[in-house]
């Protein structure tokens, strides 16, 4: 992390307010479930399965709801969908996009 | 090692204890499941690298690719566990090929990293078949 990072690591986490976006830096890779506008969990623990994800945070993958990968890339968060529940690694639908945007960034 | 590395090293461990807890001396049962996150995480990151705008410098000390080469290390130390009852070559070559893109980034080493980690899986399965065809060793104090 370099010193720059770190400064503004600390200012965010100083100003942080409740429902702030959590600023990641460029290659966290987290794992997150999103239904609507709303994150249902995330992990860091990239060492799980999705399915093991699912199964420790929500018991089952409620209805409506999307898993996958999101990754910081430069300025932009992508998700991308989980391989074991939709069968392919595609970019998530723009409403995954958009509400993991404003809940990483 | 970096702590982010730690602590996904102590993850993968933790979660290899629990899936292996049932048959514990079974050690080609550990690399088989070892491989399978391999694949996993190796998939995860080869999604990411395929979008094509992610620079090469930024996939090789992304999460995702740490990871797959922690994942890897401790692939590494539980074959070395095995002696030669599981076949290598192939893992070498795949672990040599990370290691390689890791150190060069050069782009067009990605595509043969699917392929080498299925002869892996080939190796394995030919493992799990020898061991399952071998004479039961006699047990010992058995009656006389």
């Amino acid at each position: 992390m370099s010193i720059r990072e770190s400064i503004i690591g600390f200012f965010d986490r100083l100003n942080a307010k409740p429902g702030d976006a959590r600023r990641l830096r460029d290659g966290d890779s987290l794992l997150v479930s999103v239904r609507g506008n709303t994150i249902l969990a995330h992990t860091f623990d990239i060492a799980l399965s999705h399915a093991e994800f699912v199964r420790r945070s929500l018991g089952t993958l409620p209805e409506g709801a999307w898993v996958g990968t999101i990754r910081k890339t430069g300025r932009q968060v992508i998700a991308l969908n989980s391989k074991t529940f939709y069968g392919n690694q595609l970019p998530a639908p723009q409403s995954v996009q958009d509400a993991i945007r404003s809940a990483f960034r | 090692m970096t702590a982010r590395m730690v602590s996904l090293r102590a993850s993968v461990l933790r979660e290899l204890e629990v899936a292996c807890s049932q048959k514990p001396g079974d050690r080609i049962g550990r690399l088989c499941w070892l491989r399978d996150q391999v694949e996993n995480y190796l998939d995860r990151w080869l999604a990411f690298a395929a979008l094509g705008s992610i620079a090469m410098k930024s996939l090789v000390n992304d999460d995702l690719f740490v990871m797959t080469r922690v994942a890897a290390e401790i692939y590494n130390d539980e074959q070395s566990k095995l002696g030669d009852k599981v076949k290598g070559r192939a893992w070498e070559a795949f672990y040599s090929t990370l290691l390689r893109l890791e150190a060069s980034r050069d782009r067009s080493l990605v595509v043969g990293l699917r392929p080498a980690l299925d002869a892996v899986g080939a190796d394995l399965h030919d493992a799990v078949t020898n061991q399952a065809s071998e004479p039961a060793s006699p047990s010992r104090g058995g009656s006389a």
